[in-house]
Formats: C-alpha cells, structure tokens, sequence
C-alpha cells in the first residue's frame, strides 16, 4: 500500500510539474512575443506618421508656393484681375486641401482627384501652353466610395511636371488614368511625355543612382508601412517608356490597390 | 465497485472523445492532426472487443491491449513525423527502436500473457523526448502568440500529461498490483486527461 502512495505522489507531481512548467513557459513567451510584436507595430506607426509628414511637406514645397505666388503676382501687375482671382482662389482652396486632407488617413479617389485638378490648374499658370493634362476615369470605378491613402498622387504628378515636363521642349502633357480591375483592387497610372527618368536623373545630381527621386522614395517608403501595418496593399512601379518602346519618351508610374485594402 | 465506476469513467471519456472528433471534423479534416479521427475510432472499437472478450468470454484480452500499445505508438510516431518534418531521421530512428523492442517482447512470449513493458517503456520515453522537441519548436514560432487555439498544442499536451504520468507506474509496476482498484483509478485519471486534452484540441477554432 505504500508504494501505492508513493506512485500516487509521483504521478501527481510530475504531471502537476508538467503542466505548470508548459503553460507558465508558453504564456511567458507568448506575452513576450505580443510586447515585441507592438513595439514594432509603434515604430511602424510613428515612421508612418514621419513619413506622412515629410510627404506633406513635400506637397508644400516652398518653391510651389512661391511660383505659385510669383504667377498670380504676374497676372496682377498684367491689370488681369479676372485670372488673378481665379487662380487665387484655386490656390487657397489648394492650401486648404493641403491642410484637410493631411488630417485623414484616407480620402476618396474623387477628392485626391480635385486636389490634383487644382494643383495641374495652378501649374498651368507656371507653364502656360506647354502643359497640358487630361484625367481618365473607367467608368466602372467608383470614385466616391473607393477610397486611397491621402495626397499619395500629388508626389507623383509633381515629380511628372518638375522632372519630366520641366527640361522638356514643347508641349508636356501629364495623364493620370484609373482603371478597374475587379472588386477592391483598381490601378492608377500616372505617364508623362516629358524625358523620362533615365535623362532626368542624368540631368539632375540630386537625384538617386537607381534613378529614384527623393520623394519616390518617401512616396515607396509611405507605401511600404501602409502595407507593413496592414491598412493598404499598394504596388508601386515606375517605367522608363523609352525602355519599352524607343518612339515614346517620359515615365509611366503605377500604384496597383490590391483587394485586401481595407476601409480606414 | 470503484474498479467499475473507474472502467466506467474510463470508456465514457473515450467515447466525447470520438463524438467530439466526428463533430468538429469539418474543422481539421484538412490539417496533420486528421488522422486523430481514425485513431479515435480505433480506440474504441478495440475497447469494445477488449471488453466483450473479458465479458463474455474465457479468451484473455492482453492481446489486444498489446496490439494496441504497437499501434498506438506507430501512430504518434506518425503524427510526430507530420507535425516535425525536420525531425524526420530522429523519429525513424526512435520508431525503429520502439519495433524492435516491440518484436524483443513478442519472442520473450508475452504477447499473450501480460502486457508487454519494455516497448510500453521506451515508447513512453520516446514520447516525452518527441514532445519536448516539439514543444520547443512551438516556442520558437510566432504561433505560439496562439497556442491555446492550436490543435498540435493541445495534442502534444495530452501526450506529455499521460506520458509523464504513466512513468512512475512504469517504474514501480513489479511491485505494484496492477489489478488493483487504485491502479484503475489512475490509470483512470491519466486517461481521463488523455482524452481530455484530446476533446479541447478536437473543439479548438482553428485559425486560418
């Protein structure tokens, strides 16, 4: 009978140990594993936001505003009052675009699409004739309930007209096409006819050796911790058109929305 | 009394057991732990003809209990294989050891007789080595931020409860009376646990 006891005893501790000893370990490691996971998850966030900010501030560019200023001067002095309002008007409705839509995570396709009608219109001013811009819609897309992180087409569309169609003899112009592809997921192309990429980054020593702008970089990098983070899942490509056909010239960019975007 | 209300016991968790694997088998027919259904079914019906060759025959039903101890064993060795791909060599070595004890046993003439120890003891310890491995992988995975909703946790914790259970029974079983109505009870207690475990794994929602 004591021996009896003594297996007892033993089954109970050592099964008592046993699973003491594994839930203990596997909470403790799961837990560690939760804190790691949302560090992470902060420093994404917080270098989401940093970039958020450096994006913004690429959108108010000094230079901008200034040319923008410079051109809206120039019809005043030109006695052009008519112009002069309209495109101060344009150019205040810009700015408070600016400061609206940097507050929100993401805007409709059909508000990005105002704000980037108004900036191409306050452009216009700079260039004259010389740029032109048309914006393609499939009208199988729903633009007013699809929705895109914010202001992640103006970067675009100002590298297109700084870098492609500024060094460019003749008419620019700048397209910006939506296409549908199927439910939750639409692709945006924005091609230019200016240089192309390869020539601009020859012209231009700011630019990257891999032919990338600083803010297509930032513009990857936002898209990168949009993904990390689980809110969008944007493709981001950028062609040289030379590279695929030697009689067109500029640079084609296209973000692709994949279907597991989620609403914001 | 207490040898019946334990036998009892004993089969009725066998049998939520089987129920709840046939119930949730739309939830893991497509994962490695599958094959626990089948093992299910084959727990019991060796169960009923253990019983009803102790019942209503003269016929000594070691012999099944044997047939299940080589079966049982050759299973989790199996699943282990399926759930530790990386560990592929040093399960095929442990199996290899674990038959050839089996057969050492069969030719000491106890197949018929008594339970046969020796492959009884080496596939418990190969269990608790299998587990431990196995559980250390686990803890080494981002999964484990999940583990109470893991069908593989679940039945690793079964095996590790009643194997390490069982070792002390192993150990002292020359001078204990296996016979017993106490023995029964816990032996009655591991299963109960066995299977226990086995019917949170079966329930678990598992996570796509």
């Amino acid at each position: 009978m004591n021996e009896l006891y003594v297996v007892i005893s033993l089954v109970g501790v050592f099964v008592a140990i046993a699973v003491v000893l594994l839930f203990v370990s596997f909470s403790n490691r799961k837990n560690k594993l939760i804190r790691e996971n949302l560090e992470t998850a902060l420093k994404n966030q917080q270098r989401q936001h940093e970039l958020e900010l450096k994006a913004l501030r690429g959108q108010m560019n000094p230079h901008f505003v200034h040319n923008s200023l410079n051109a809206i001067q120039y019809y005043i002095q030109q006695n052009d009052v008519e112009t002069s309002e309209a495109y101060l008007a344009k150019f205040s409705k810009l700015m408070r675009q600016f400061f609206d839509y940097s507050r929100q995570q993401s805007i409709s396709i059909k508000e990005e699409l105002e704000l980037i009608k108004n900036y191409l219109d306050i452009e216009k001013l700079r260039f004259e004739e010389k740029l032109e811009y048309s914006i393609i819609v499939d009208p199988n897309l729903d633009v007013e309930e699809e929705r895109i992180p914010s202001m992640i087409l103006q970067p675009i569309v100002e590298n297109a007209i700084n870098h492609g169609l500024f060094h460019k003899q003749g008419k620019g112009h700048v397209s910006i096409e939506l296409s549908y592809i199927n439910e939750g997921n639409f692709e945006i192309s924005v091609i230019d006819n200016g240089i192309g990429i390869k020539k601009a980054s020859a012209l231009n020593k700011n630019l990257q050796k891999d032919n990338k702008s600083h803010s297509s970089k930032v513009l990857e990098e936002r898209l990168y911790y949009l993904k990390e983070s689980n809110t969008w899942n944007v493709d981001f490509t950028i062609l040289d058109r030379s590279s695929t056909d030697n009689s067109l010239s500029g640079t084609e960019v296209t973000l692709n929305f994949k279907e597991n975007v989620n609403e914001n | 009394m207490l040898f019946i209300i334990t036998k009892i016991l004993l089969h009725l968790t066998q049998g939520f057991a089987l129920f709840f694997a046939i119930k949730f088998w739309d939830r893991y027919k497509n994962g490695d732990q599958r094959f626990f259904l089948h093992f299910m079914i084959y727990v019991v019906i060796s169960e009923i003809i253990a019983f009803c060759l102790g019942y209503f025959t003269t016929v000594n039903n070691t012999f099944i209990y044997n047939i299940y101890v080589l079966i049982c064993f050759v299973f989790y060795f199996y699943w282990f294989l399926k759930v530790q791909p990386a560990k592929k060599s040093m399960i095929k070595i442990i199996m290899i050891i674990f038959i050839v004890s089996y057969i050492y046993a069969v030719f000491q003439r106890q197949f018929f007789s008594s339970i046969m120890m020796v492959p009884f003891l080496v596939g418990t310890l190969s269990i608790l080595i299998l587990v431990s491995f196995l559980f250390t992988d686990m803890l080494k995975s981002e999964d484990v931020t999940e583990f109470k909703n893991s069908q593989k946790f679940w039945f690793a914790t079964a095996l590790l409860i009643f194997n390490i259970g069982f070792l002390p029974i192993l150990f002292f079983q020359s001078v204990l009376d296996s016979h017993s109505s106490y023995h029964g009870l816990i032996m009655m207690i591991l299963n109960v646990l066995l299977y226990g475990c086995f019917i949170i794994g079966f329930s678990v929602k598992i996570k796509k």
